[in-house]
């Protein structure tokens, strides 16, 4: 389990099976496949994720979130996103923190690697950040 | 994919809220080393298999 921050929000994140049946009812698509095709745009562009596809990401984000608070009242989509007061979308921190708890729950045959890089890319981030201010 | 897990973890024993505390791939090492299929596994050997009381142990034990 891992935790975000998205604004003044902290979210719980759970990649666990229960989350892929989510995802699936919810949004009738399969969270692996639109997992794959993130984890592909991401790689393209290592420090820049304008080009991301963050609703995508915050479908992802929903579903792994729910199967956190498992058992308890959860709003439906639109509902959860209109509790989030503020959100950076350009945030690698975010973006990062919940790809990596994806990515490391949900395939088995990383074995940390996408971590590893997730770790790498912030450090470039915070690096160009802190040079540029 | 995610009913062929749900259904194969009631199998398993699990309740939902068991199955919850997994990630997938802790779920798939588990669902591996339930079904033996881990490359470990190996059919019962005779010797593996214990032997039913005789009479002779009935004896042994009540006296």
């Amino acid at each position: 389990m891992k935790k975000i921050k998205i604004g003044d929000k902290e979210l719980g994140l759970r990649a666990s099976p229960l989350a892929l049946f989510y995802y699936q009812t919810e949004f009738n698509k399969d969270l692996m496949s639109d997992l794959m095709s993130l984890q592909s745009m991401a790689e393209i562009n290592e420090n820049d994720f304008s080009d991301f596809d963050s609703v995508k990401l915050l479908q992802i984000i929903y579903a792994m979130n729910r199967a956190n608070n498992y058992g308890k009242e959860f709003p439906t989509f639109v509902a959860w996103l209109n509790g989030l007061e503020y959100m950076d979308l350009s945030d690698p921190e975010f973006i990062l923190d919940a790809m990596d708890e994806a990515m490391d729950g949900f395939f088995r045959s990383l074995n940390g690697e996408y971590q590893k890089k997730a770790e790498e890319i912030k450090d470039k981030v915070s690096k160009s950040k802190s040079e540029k201010g | 994919m995610d009913l062929i897990i749900l259904a194969n973890a009631k199998k398993e024993g699990l309740s939902f809220e068991e199955l919850n505390e997994f990630r997938v791939r802790d779920y798939v090492e588990f669902s591996n080393i339930y079904i033996g299929s881990n490359g470990n596994h190996k059919e019962p050997q005779s010797s593996d298999i214990a032997r039913g009381p005789t009479q002779k142990d009935i004896d042994k034990l009540l006296s």
